[in-house]
This record gives C-alpha cells, sequence and structure tokens, in this order.
C-alpha cells in the first residue's frame, strides 16, 4: 500500500474512493422490458375506457356514491382516459405537498402548441387568446410524446385558482400511454360524469393528489382547484378552474380557435 | 427510468456481481416500483426510495441464488489513446486506486455494499441509509465500521 493511502484519514480515504474510476458492466435498456411488463399487467387491474358506456357510467355512480356515502371500500376505483387515470382511493395520505400549478416546461407560443398538438387540437375559445403557453416532453412507453399546458389569468367571471397565478390552467396530453394520475381521496372528493354531445366529461372536486410524469420524472403535485377532464380525438384535455361544473362544462364545449 | 436506469442496476450489481441477475433486479424493482406508486409518500425524494426496491429485490435474488462468488469490482482500463483522466481521477494514481479495487473486493458483501453506495456510486449519507433500509445513525456506523475494516485489509500483506 503507498504512503499515501496509509497516511488518509477516513475521510480522505472515502474521496479517494469515490474518485476510482470503476469499470462497471453496461447498464442495460431497461424501459421495453418494464414497459412491456407492466403493459401486460395492467388489464387486470384497470377499467379501461373501450368499456360499453352504460357500463362506465355505472362505474362513475358507483364511485360517486361511494364518495358522497363515505363508504370504505376495499380496492380503489381506477377509472382509464388514457393518458390520465383517475383513481378513487380509500385513504388520504398524511402528508400532501403544498398546493400548486403541475410543472410546465418550456414557454412557447400557441402557434408552436398548435404545430405540436396539430392544427386540429380543438382548444377552449370561450376563455379567449391564452396569457401562456408551455410544453414539455414525457417518455411513456408510447416514446417521447409533447404536452402542452395554457394558462389562462383571472379577471371577471374567471377567479383565481387558490394558490395559483392563474384562473385555468389547460393541460393536453397526447396519446393512450398514462402521464398523470389524480388520487381523489373517498372523504372529501367528488367524481361525476356529464355527457353532451356524445363526450363525456369527468367532474371532479376537492382536494387532490396529481402524479405527473414530466420531462424530469414523476412529480407530486396537490390540486386544491375544481377539474374537469375529457377526451378529444388523440388527446386528454385537463382543465382545472375555480369555476362550478356548469361553468367548466360552458369552457369545455365551446371548443375552437381561440 | 432513463434518469435511473443506470445507478439502479448498479445498485443490484453491487449486491449480485452478476450481470444477467443485476438487470433482472432492476426491472423487476421498476415494475414493483411503479405498483407501488400510490404508496410512495409524496414528501419523500424518489431515487432513494426507488434505489431501495432495487436493493431488496437483488438482495433476494442473490440469497435465492446462493451466489457467493460474482465478478469482481475493477478500474476502468485507460489506455494511451484515451483521453486524459479528470482532474478528480488523476488525483489518485492508478496503482492506489487498483490497491483500493482490491481491498474492497476482499471485503464482506454487506461492507461492500454500504462503502459501494456511500462512495463508488456517490449517494448520499440519507440516501445511503435509505437504500439499506436503516436509521441515519446505523448506516453511519455501518459505514464507519467498513471503512475500519477496509484499512485493516488495506494494511494487511495482500
Amino acid at each position: 500500500m503507498s504512503a499515501r493511502i496509509r497516511s488518509m484519514s477516513n475521510d480522505d480515504l472515502g474521496g479517494a474512493l469515490a474518485t476510482i474510476d470503476v469499470d462497471w458492466p453496461p447498464s442495460p435498456e431497461l424501459a421495453p422490458q418494464v414497459m412491456a411488463r407492466v403493459s401486460s399487467d395492467r388489464p387486470s387491474r384497470v377499467v379501461r375506457l373501450p368499456l360499453s358506456r352504460p357500463k362506465r357510467i355505472l362505474l362513475i355512480a358507483a364511485a360517486t356514491v361511494l364518495l358522497i356515502a363515505g363508504a370504505a371500500v376495499a380496492a380503489k376505483i381506477i377509472i382509464d382516459l388514457g393518458a390520465v387515470v383517475v383513481e378513487v382511493t380509500p385513504n388520504r395520505p398524511g402528508v400532501l405537498p403544498n398546493p400548486s400549478i403541475a410543472p410546465t416546461g418550456t414557454p412557447i407560443t400557441l402557434g408552436e402548441a398548435r404545430t405540436l398538438l396539430g392544427e386540429d387540437v380543438a382548444l377552449p375559445a370561450r376563455l379567449g387568446r391564452p396569457d401562456r403557453v408551455w410544453a414539455d416532453e414525457v417518455f411513456t412507453d408510447a416514446g417521447e410524446v409533447p404536452r402542452v399546458t395554457i394558462a389562462w389569468r383571472p379577471r371577471p367571471g374567471l377567479p383565481r385558482i387558490s394558490d395559483t397565478r392563474y384562473g385555468a390552467v389547460l393541460m393536453v396530453f397526447e396519446g393512450d400511454a398514462n402521464q398523470a394520475s389524480k388520487d381523489l381521496f373517498q372523504d372529501t372528493g367528488v367524481l361525476e360524469v356529464e355527457t353532451v354531445d356524445g363526450v363525456d366529461y369527468y367532474w371532479t372536486r376537492g382536494t387532490h393528489l396529481l402524479q405527473l410524469l414530466t420531462g424530469d420524472g414523476i412529480v407530486y403535485v396537490r390540486v386544491d382547484g375544481n377539474v374537469l377532464l375529457w377526451r378529444d380525438g388523440p388527446h386528454t384535455m385537463r382543465l382545472e378552474t375555480a369555476l362550478s361544473k356548469a361553468e367548466a362544462l360552458r369552457i369545455a364545449t365551446s371548443s375552437g380557435t381561440s | 427510468m432513463k434518469r435511473y436506469g443506470q445507478i439502479a442496476f448498479r445498485v443490484a450489481w453491487l449486491v449480485t456481481r452478476d450481470r444477467g441477475e443485476a438487470e433482472d433486479s432492476a426491472q423487476e424493482a421498476f415494475v414493483k416500483a411503479y405498483y407501488a406508486l400510490p404508496r410512495f409518500r409524496p414528501d419523500s425524494p424518489f431515487r432513494p426510495w426507488l434505489l431501495k426496491i432495487v436493493a431488496n429485490e437483488a438482495r433476494n435474488r442473490a440469497r435465492s441464488t446462493r451466489r457467493r462468488q460474482g465478478l469482481a469490482l475493477r478500474t476502468a482500463v485507460v489506455s494511451d489513446g484515451d483521453a486524459a483522466p479528470s482532474p478528480e481521477t488523476a488525483a489518485l494514481a492508478r496503482e492506489d486506486q487498483e490497491t483500493l479495487i482490491a481491498a474492497l473486493n476482499r471485503l464482506s458483501p454487506s461492507d461492500r455494499e454500504v462503502i459501494g453506495y456511500r462512495f463508488l456510486l456517490g449517494l448520499s449519507e440519507a440516501e445511503t441509509a435509505d437504500v439499506l433500509d436503516v436509521r441515519l445513525g446505523t448506516a453511519k456506523s455501518r459505514l464507519s465500521r467498513a471503512m475500519g475494516r477496509l484499512r485493516t485489509v488495506l494494511e494487511a500483506p495482500a
């Protein structure tokens, strides 16, 4: 052993170990196998949208009844809209993060958002031109997909969402690969479904936990706002506001060119 | 997964010292972590939570295969044509690096594990404790004892 190592303190020895250039075996590509496993296991756990509409409505109705009644359920109730999954969980975690809007990515223009999502993406015309637009790239089991977040500042008729700077935040998810999960708690949450012109709109109210896949990994956000979810072609739309269900529905169904 | 795949594999490899077992351990751990996400405490850091699942899976596999002799740790080979080493690497002579690696290979698996997490993988003391599934104080004392035994091995004739 060299005199240099012998004379080292434990801290210095630790520092020396940290500088060793270890010949690690090459790291394998884990994602394809893991995604294949998760995808093949998933149907046993999740109720997916391709259920007939009556069954879906029944499921939501059951979830709503359980939420209202505060009844104990042994298992979670899971509604899978593709990119976004809503879970009604019997137990609320002891600690929740502070309320905030979810991480949004890089600022872009509305035109760039339309290029990312496709020109035919239907944004709510009732809100007018947005104040901020961001995009994030998310790695899913279907590959990299864009996610666009659009925000409108508060104004008369569009109250501020608690603890945020905005009156409405619309997240547009692309594709069917799961990118977000909403944990709605049985003791405080509300989950309802409304069908307008053949489109099902899922309304949630009450504090919930949003688990969101971002370009930097999974983040956990506490959401206190009211949220409306719906599918529009290849996109899953998530509109967060402080408005009532009726107002949120009016915005969602006003899709057109902003 | 892109972000944590490499360190997950290396944690598993430190435990199993077998590439196939490490790959299977890391893969299984990611699947388990996916299903355990609803139980993850959102105020906790994600990396040590994931790596603890990886290390547990790797330990279970190492136990079940009763693998005693795995691949030894080695220093990376630097040929004359390679780029100059970083200042940090250059700070420790190659001979000293090889001496340290040889000493690590003579330690018990649990000593090698705690030193490996802390110094070879650069986990913080808190992360090391999480991955070992012990309290911070326990992790510190385990590390201190392992360093003492490393010093003993270094001073003993090879």
